[in-house]
């Protein structure tokens, strides 16, 4: 496998975007976070190459700012929804069930959200990124992705985490076979029952050897997630040995450790760099017959809602 | 016309992702696209339709021709972005950032005053206004939130009860509800059975805890009145609610500023946790003090008792056992100089209000 993507950025131009954005951000009391974010987007998508081209982010950080906005508004709206309903709750039961349900309530929210945003924070990205002139989207609905989640976290909490990863399966599931650059459709056909046996395997081996298998397992599991995507039918390809991932992993402790983590921009470089040196795709010609479709609209309050919740849930490229 | 570069560059129509190779050059008023594999995009550009989306350290360089909508233009090439930077060519699109950038400066110079501003200034009288609109119910329901005192100290033991002190407590409560401060319907006082801390507090709602430490540093009935008088000023001026109200609206900005949605969720549920350390402001305490003396000279009582306190606190700065008191009372000289002065003027106090046997179990907390 001859690879195919490559990244032109360099820590040190990370790091001085790091800088640039921390200051702005505290002197503008954090609205500058938005633009930074932006900033942060342009510097990784326009760096990033894949057979010969590079991506290109095209949301603003005016944007990112609404979003914010409109997220904050939204979580306030669902705080403030779930404090009257334990008010009117404690008339008509007492206060310990009453305050069970608040907290049932907030937390079922968060969830509910947490897997609405996913979606749509993916969504607002792919919408944003454009490659050889043509954007990419993703298809179906936020409230759609989330009603077909919803069950399955309620198995995991039930099964203590054995069923996590027929939920794993089912989000990447989705949010491949939605996702689009123009009219090239990704798919995703990962058999599940190899897919739980993989990660359940990777999870106790791991605990186990106290470690050792993580090495073994992650490259498995990054193989076994690429071989099983195509774009408009061609296969996406992608090893590494389990020497090259403990190498990339114990350099970049290694890196943090001795750096007090200063190092994180490079950390972060070298990551990107590591992932897309192992990519590729069987036939890259299929990459010029794509066809502009209907761009797709979508804005960016989940965007921050992601953000807000730590979650970063890549499709992983 | 001066060529400034020369070379190879591709385009992309925005209709299909094959890239179009075109051959162009770079010049001071534009570009020029001379040959290309569509030749519709074969002419000149003015400056004025190039939009410039990205000149990058390693050569990238992205625009956008605004004639045709959708197509992207991508040069690859150290030596064309050193010739446009040299030449200002791609300015056409920085130069208008530049003033924006000023603009926004500004905006955010006078964002941060206000803001800035808002927190040194307005605060306090913001926080009076939300506080009215506030009902006194949930001052109640907020002092209730803290169950028992064991979440409050170290103390495992309810606050104690015996004849001796209930009716001390009664008669103490009765004399401060008979001036008619509003706020005052649910005063409730609670003796905490711990002589290690010498400390006092009002709950919003009218829960007033006093440890055991604090009721034998007393030597007055008039000193304890004096003290009760003060936490129920806190409680009649509802500053426990106002504190809360500014913590909310500081937590609230640095949850915005910082994006940090779970000190936001952690500050909501912890709430009834705080209410026990929140500190007044040294406005709340002037107020409370100015609320105790006309509260004892309306009843009839000297207001000596506040002067002697505040004394006292001035003394005990040093000692460790009453830094959990003075690190929310803190005693200023001014304090004690206001307190003074009402003192002196009021030479007909009235004689202790509470039997022998009443003040010992108060001081003691129904201990022997």
């Amino acid at each position: 496998m001859k690879p195919m993507g490559r990244f032109h950025g360099t820590g040190g131009e990370l790091f001085v975007l790091f800088l640039k954005n921390g200051f702005l951000t505290l002197i503008t009391l954090g609205i500058y976070s938005a633009w930074g974010k932006a900033a942060l987007y342009r510097f990784f998508f326009s760096n990033t190459e894949f057979a010969g081209h590079r991506f290109q982010f095209t949301g603003t950080g005016k944007e990112i700012f609404l979003g914010i906005l409109k997220a904050f508004l939204l979580l306030g709206a669902i705080l403030a929804g779930a404090f009257a309903l334990s008010v009117v709750l404690t008339f008509v039961m007492p206060k310990a069930f009453a305050s069970a349900v608040f907290v049932t309530a907030i937390y079922g929210g968060i969830i509910l959200l947490s897997a609405y945003s996913l979606f749509a924070s993916t969504r607002y990205r792919l919408s944003r990124a454009r490659y050889r002139g043509l954007a990419f989207r993703l298809e179906g609905s936020p409230w759609e992705f989330t009603q077909s989640v919803i069950l399955k976290v309620l198995f995991c909490i039930l099964t203590l985490g054995l069923y996590s990863p027929v939920l794993l399966h089912h989000i990447k599931s989705r949010l491949f076979n939605q996702m689009r650059y123009g009219n090239l459709k990704f798919a995703w056909d990962a058999p599940i029952k190899e897919y739980w046996v993989l990660c359940i395997k990777g999870y106790f081996l791991s605990i186990f050897t106290l470690g050792i298998y993580y090495f073994f397992w992650k490259p498995q599991m990054y193989t076994f997630i690429r071989k099983h995507l195509t774009l408009g039918g061609q296969r996406f390809q992608g090893s590494f040995t389990p020497g090259q991932f403990a190498a990339q992993v114990f350099t970049n402790i290694f890196l943090a450790i001795v750096t007090l983590g200063f190092a994180l921009p490079w950390i972060l470089v070298r990551d990107v760099q590591f992932r897309l040196a192992h990519l590729a795709l069987e036939n890259p010609e299929i990459l010029e017959a794509a066809v502009k479709a209907e761009a797709q609209k979508g804005g960016a309050t989940a965007e921050s809602l992601a953000g807000i919740f730590d979650m970063d849930v890549g499709v992983g490229f | 016309m001066a060529v400034i570069w020369r070379g190879r560059a591709h385009l992309f129509d925005g209709e299909t992702s094959k890239p179009l190779q075109i051959d162009l050059s770079l010049e001071p008023d534009g570009l020029e696209i001379h040959a290309a594999d569509v030749s519709r995009f074969v002419g000149h550009y003015r400056r004025k339709v190039l939009r410039w989306l990205e000149v990058r350290e390693d050569g990238l360089i992205r625009l956008e021709l605004t004639a045709h909508p959708g197509v992207l233009l991508e040069i690859q090439s150290q030596e064309a972005r050193h010739f446009l930077r040299e030449h200002g060519l791609d300015r056409v699109h920085w130069l208008p950032h530049v003033s924006l950038a000023a603009k926004v400066s500004i905006a955010v110079m006078g964002l941060v005053l206000f803001i800035a501003g808002f927190f040194l200034f307005g605060l306090d009288g913001f926080s009076r206004l939300v506080v009215k609109h506030i009902p006194d119910s949930v001052d109640r329901e907020l002092g209730e939130k803290i169950p028992s005192l064991h979440l409050i100290s170290d103390t495992t033991i309810g606050p104690v009860t015996c004849p001796d002190l209930d009716s001390a407590r009664s008669k103490s409560i009765a004399l401060i509800q008979s001036l008619g401060a509003p706020g005052l319907e649910g005063l409730r006082v609670e003796v905490a059975p711990d002589t290690s801390i010498v400390n006092a507090f009002a709950l919003p709602g009218g829960r007033v805890v006093v440890y055991t430490g604090m009721l034998r540093m007393l030597e007055t009935q008039q000193e304890w009145l004096a003290l009760l008088a003060h936490e129920v000023g806190h409680v009649s001026m509802r500053h426990g609610m106002r504190s809360m109200v500014r913590s909310s609206v500081l937590t609230i900005t640095a949850a915005l500023i910082f994006g940090d949605a779970a000190g936001l969720s952690a500050f909501i549920f912890d709430n009834a946790q705080r209410l026990t350390t929140l500190k007044y402001s040294r406005v709340d305490e002037e107020e409370a003090d100015a609320f105790a003396s006309e509260m004892l000279l309306a009843t009839g009582y000297s207001t000596q008792g506040l002067a002697q306190l505040f004394e006292k606190l001035d003394r005990v700065q040093e000692q460790p056992e009453w830094s959990a008191f003075l690190s929310t009372h803190p005693a200023s000289g001014e304090r004690i100089a206001a307190a003074k002065a009402k003192a002196v003027g009021n030479k007909n106090a009235l004689s202790d209000f509470l039997t022998e046997a009443e003040w010992k179990a108060l001081r003691s907390g129904c201990g022997p």
